[in-house]
This record gives C-alpha cells, structure tokens and sequence, in this order.
C-alpha cells in the first residue's frame, strides 16, 4: 500500500513537472519586426523581408510558423520546414538552416523564440555540409 | 549468429517490434516514450549480446524510417547501447524498482550526450545554446522513463521470465 502511494506521489509530481516544463519552453513572443532571409542552393539572397508581427495571430499566439504560413508558400510536415517558396528540400540529403541572428537555431519554426529586430535567415543546406 | 535458432531470431524479431512499436505510437508526445525501460528489461532478460542486436535494429529502423543521417545514427547507437553494456557489468547488482527508476534517469542524460557531442563539435552548434533548447526534451525523457520503470519495469520482467522459463531466452 506504502509503495503504491509512494509510486502515484512520484507519477503526479512526474506529470506536474512535465507540464511545468511544457509551459516554461513555449515560445515568448511579444511585437515588433522580424526580417526573414531566405538563401537558396546557390548561396543566392531570394526573399529579403522586414514583416510586422504582434503578440497573437488569428486569436492565437504568434509563432514563426503562423508568420510564414501568412506571408509565404511553405511546406511544413511534422513541424519540420521542408519547402519555402523556391527552395525545396527532402529533409534527408538537404534541408533547410534556420538561423537566428546569424546563430543556429536549435528550435523549429512553431517552437522558436524571436523578438523585435531579430534576423531569421532560412538557408538551403546539403547534409554534410557542414560549414 | 552461428548459435541462433530460428525460434530466437523470432523472439528477437517480436520485441525488436514491441520497442519500435510503442516508439511510433508514443511520437505525437516529444521524448516521452518507454525505449529505456524496454532496453533495460531486455538486456536483463536476453542478455547482453542479443540486446545490442536488438538495439542495432531498432536504430536502424528508426533511421530508415525517419531519414538516415550517418551522425545520428551513430549517437543514437551509442546512446542505447550504453544500456546493455552496463546494466549487466556495471550496474548488475541493481535490483531495487526505485534504484532503476534512478538508473533509467541516468541512461535518457547519457542518451543526449553523444547527440550534444555531435551538434557541438561537428555541427558547430553553440554549446549553451543547445544545453538550453535540449533541457526540456532531456527533462521529459528522464521523467517517462522513471515513470514507466517504476511502475511497468517489475510486472513485465515477471511476464518475460515466465515466457523465458517456456522459450528460454537466454541461453
């Protein structure tokens, strides 16, 4: 009986933190301006963008994805960006860099943190290419 | 494999399909799965050879089904490997529920760092930056893992033993 109290003690406090730790790594977006810069495979500048954003998109709160899905043509699966306007990868031998402020991002676009003036460059990249 | 028997290549088969199975069903809810529970209960129960074989095809399977990157495919190998080769050596006489719970802890942080190691030193991704974006999914690993060993861990390795008293396993 003890271990079993014992055991719903832990599997509550289990579930408590991982709600705590969903809440806590949910994206903070406030308003402001982003510029989205989109390098294609040949290393070419082809979407250059200073867009308006505010705290909520459509009654939601704003994300990079709800910024793009408005302003562009992307094709997104499972969260992961795999198409943005000409640049078109698999996901496998090439995909697309996020980078924010000339770092990589290692958040995908429904989970990224930007704020005003931030630099979102999205830069076709071949796997193993590592530079 | 010379001393495989069709009878154990089947058995390995099945919980190799229970360990990819219960990955993809559980992929809607990030890093919250049962993979260190079941590759803690089967290196007990199969031993550690037949363990790495299963783990071999289970990150294999991952890869191919989820795109197949050479790096990743090496972490993630040496990731769950980790579990085999020291739950039977270093952490053999480990038997407590709670202690493994601890142990299932320490396995999801040993898990992230060969994927840290490779992002870090090969992708060139900032240290920090990634320790810090890394934090919750690790977190959620370690938790589901504890969760699921102390309550799932006893009761499955008495239904594999009976099945191993009838197929012996691991002989």
């Amino acid at each position: 009986m003890k271990n079993t109290i014992l055991k719903v003690a832990l599997t509550l406090l289990g579930i408590a933190l991982i709600v705590f730790i969903y809440f806590i790594s949910q994206p903070k977006i406030d308003s402001g301006i982003i510029n989205i810069i989109l390098v294609n495979d040949e290393g070419v500048e082809v979407i250059n963008d200073e867009i308006e954003f505010s705290e909520y998109t459509d009654g939601k709160k704003t994300t990079l994805y709800a910024i793009l899905e408005a302003n562009y043509d992307i094709r997104v699966d499972n969260g992961f960006l795999y198409d943005f306007e000409s640049v078109k990868t698999d996901g496998v031998d090439n995909f697309i860099k996020i980078l924010k402020n000339d770092s990589f991002a290692t958040k995908g676009i429904k989970t990224i943190d930007f704020k005003d003036q931030d630099v979102i460059k999205f830069v076709y990249t071949k796997v193993g290419d590592f530079s | 494999m010379k001393n495989f028997k069709t009878r154990d290549i089947t058995i390995l088969a099945v919980l190799t399909a229970v360990l990819f199975a219960q990955e993809l069903a559980l992929s809607f809810l990030p890093n919250i799965q049962l993979t260190v529970l079941l590759i803690m209960l089967y290196s007990r129960v199969l031993g550690t050879k037949k363990s790495l074989i299963v783990v071999f095809v289970h990150v294999l399977l991952d890869n191919l089904i989820f795109g197949f990157n050479i790096l990743y495919f090496i972490s993630m190998l040496i990731g769950w490997s980790v579990i085999p080769l020291s739950i039977n050596s270093v952490f053999k006489r480990i038997e407590n529920v709670y202690l493994l719970g601890l142990l299932g802890i320490l396995y999801s942080i040993i898990y992230v760092l060969p994927f840290m190691a490779v992002n870090v030193l090969i992708l060139k991704v900032d240290f920090y930056a990634y320790l810090i974006a890394d934090i919750p999914f690790t977190a959620v690993l370690a938790i589901s893992s504890f969760l699921s060993i102390i309550w799932a861990y006893k009761p499955l390795e008495e239904s594999i033993l009976k099945f191993n008293q009838i197929y012996e396993l691991n002989n």
